[in-house]
């Protein structure tokens, strides 16, 4: 069999191509899990902020301890074999840099305000998945940049319904764009 | 010195083995799935992943999610060795290392 350059070349620009499309996918397919996840942990703790629930204030960190811990389980069922503690670990490690840095911003800029706090985190998630979709591919950064649109569109628009703007823009936004990435 | 494979080499089954090479072990993709990320505008996919798994580079597995039946396309330890082995051989080709390449 006789190949000539260009045509290793073309072969070779191909598989290279396939290939990235099939990591992109992975990736998706394993984002996808997490977005939703979250996306209903944000739904539930807005419209229990929103509703003005008896144990409102207590919704946030109880459903943020449920997405660690669901984090955790999907790092579980990702991985195979010996892969299998990695993604767990992987999957702690985020949710807790997530749950830190969330904590974390409120008392360092001291945020009394929590629909201040939520603009903040968002924005600073939505920046966070529009860098993770330069290296994992481009439907991660679309769902940032929507995120971060919805936030600012919230704020400006919809400041006096903002929790249930953030339920259903926010959290809402989350889950179908879980549900976008998984149709790879 | 790596050789062409011609199994591999052929349009189509080139990019399903690429994109059956990038999934993690034992993962696989039903054909629909496959064929999108593939982009495989051949509409006989079948038959070229019939070739494949003739050769062994892939592994055709059956099973049920829910109810409903799954096909599944998984690439086995030959099929990556052989992927390898065939892109090397493509740049070896570029590097001008293959001295019968012309």
């Amino acid at each position: 069999m006789t190949i000539q350059p260009e045509e290793a070349a073309r072969a070779l620009r191909d598989a290279e191509a396939a290939a990235d499309r099939s990591a992109a996918a992975v990736g998706y397919q394993r984002s996808s899990q997490y977005l939703i996840l979250w996306g209903l942990v944000w739904a539930m703790g807005n419209l229990a902020a929103f509703l003005r629930l008896p144990l409102g204030p207590y919704a946030f960190p109880a459903l943020m301890l449920i997405g660690v811990v669901g984090s955790f389980i999907i790092g579980m069922r990702a991985g195979r074999d010996g892969r299998r503690r990695n993604y767990a670990l992987q999957s702690l490690v985020i949710a807790a840099a997530f749950v830190l840095f969330a904590n974390g911003v409120q008392v360092v800029a001291e945020i009394r305000s929590l629909a201040v706090a939520e603009a903040v985190i968002c924005l600073a998630i939505g920046a966070g998945y529009m860098v993770m979709g330069v290296y994992m591919g481009w439907r991660m950064s679309a769902v940032g940049v929507a995120l971060m649109i919805a936030v600012i569109t919230g704020w400006l628009y919809a400041r006096e319904q903002f929790f249930l703007w953030m339920a259903l823009a926010g959290g809402g936004g989350l889950i179908l764009g879980g549900l976008w990435l998984r149709k790879v | 010195m790596a050789s062409a494979d011609e199994i591999i080499h052929q349009s189509t089954r080139l990019k399903l083995m690429s994109v059956l090479n990038a999934m993690p072990d034992g993962q696989g993709l039903d054909f629909k799935r496959l064929k999108a990320i593939a982009q495989a505008t051949d509409g006989n996919l079948g038959a070229h992943l019939g070739t494949l798994e003739k050769a062994g580079y892939v592994a055709i597995e059956k099973d049920f999610v829910g109810k409903r039946p799954r096909t599944q396309a998984v690439i086995t330890r030959a099929g990556r060795r052989a992927y390898d082995a065939h892109l090397q051989y493509l740049r070896d080709i570029l590097a001008g290392v293959v001295p019968d390449a012309d």
